[in-house]
């Protein structure tokens, strides 16, 4: 990576780090185990679109303190294939889900397909946080990604509802998310009276 | 070494302000005053100064538009500014590698 490029890592590492995506997608989270919770898991495929509920929040939050910037084409062509890839990966993969699960069932029999069923929608979920560890090169959305995999395994293996990792991602995201708000706007405001 | 060997540094790019806030746009595609401000470490009152005589040299562009209704000034490196920067860098490059 030449000099040019670590630079320009650099700079955009630091524009995740308001927090406010964190906050969106912990919201996401949580409102998927509600929804789960509440047997309205048809309308989880709302959440597809939850991302662009991230532009006006972070513009009326983040902006006014960070400033606007615009990154290179190489960055949002970049971007905009990780997004892609994202979708599709994760449909694939949950059509491989449905599909090996329904062949499961059949061979299987229903008990040995109940035994791990309920944490697969949490794995899944941890595509998407895998590809936005990916797009945002955020370390901490390893960690996201790695709670939604544990915390899926752990509801398969001990089978509890399949909401649970939603609601224990949701929970982690969004207290990581407050807490980079937090120190986003003490940074800001500190720069602020510097200035002054 | 000759003194025509010698390559003539930019003496309006070789300024350490200016050089520092066209590091930052050389790498972006265009940054609003509070980016360029909260990255550079300058001070507001230099950085202002700092931007206008950019623009008045034709190195970076200034575009105002509005955005949710409030007014937003971006600055972007222009052609000619990626063309000098890439002429300094030559320039400074050549002295560097001469140095024992």
């Amino acid at each position: 990576m030449s000099e040019n490029e670590q630079m320009e890592t650099r700079l955009y590492g630091r524009y995740w780090d308001d927090g406010v995506l964190d906050l969106i997608s912990g919201a996401a989270l949580v409102l998927v185990g509600v929804l789960w919770f509440f047997d309205m898991a048809f309308l989880i495929g709302l959440m597809t679109i939850w991302p662009v509920f991230w532009f006006p929040l972070r513009r009326a939050s983040a902006e006014p303190r960070a400033g606007y910037v615009e990154f290179s084409h190489q960055r949002k062509r970049r971007n905009l294939e990780g997004i892609i890839a994202g979708y599709i990966v994760f449909t694939a993969m949950a059509l491989l889900a449905v599909g090996g699960g329904a062949h499961l069932y059949k061979t299987q029999g229903g008990d040995f397909v109940a035994s791990f069923i309920n944490g697969v929608p949490g794995v899944l979920a941890s595509i998407l946080a895998l590809f936005a560890t990916w797009i945002t090169m955020a370390r901490r959305f390893y960690v996201y990604t790695a709670t939604l995999v544990i915390s899926g395994l752990v509801t398969g293996l001990a089978q509890w509802e399949p909401e649970v990792p939603f609601l224990c991602a949701g929970v982690v995201v969004l207290a990581m998310g407050a807490m980079h708000l937090h120190h986003f706007i003490r940074d800001a405001d500190a720069f602020e009276q510097a200035q002054q | 070494m000759a003194a025509d060997t010698i390559p003539e540094i930019d003496g309006f790019i070789h300024e350490a302000a200016r050089l520092r806030v066209l590091a930052l746009l050389s790498v972006l595609g265009r940054a609003d005053f509070m980016y360029v401000l909260r990255q550079s470490g300058l001070s507001r009152g230099n950085l202002s100064v700092q931007m206008q005589k950019l623009e008045e040299a034709d190195i970076v562009s200034v575009t105002k538009e509005l955005a949710d209704g409030r007014p937003r000034t971006t600055y972007a490196l222009t052609t000619n500014g990626r063309k000098v920067l890439r002429a300094y860098k030559k320039a400074v490059s050549e002295i560097l590698n001469v140095l024992p």
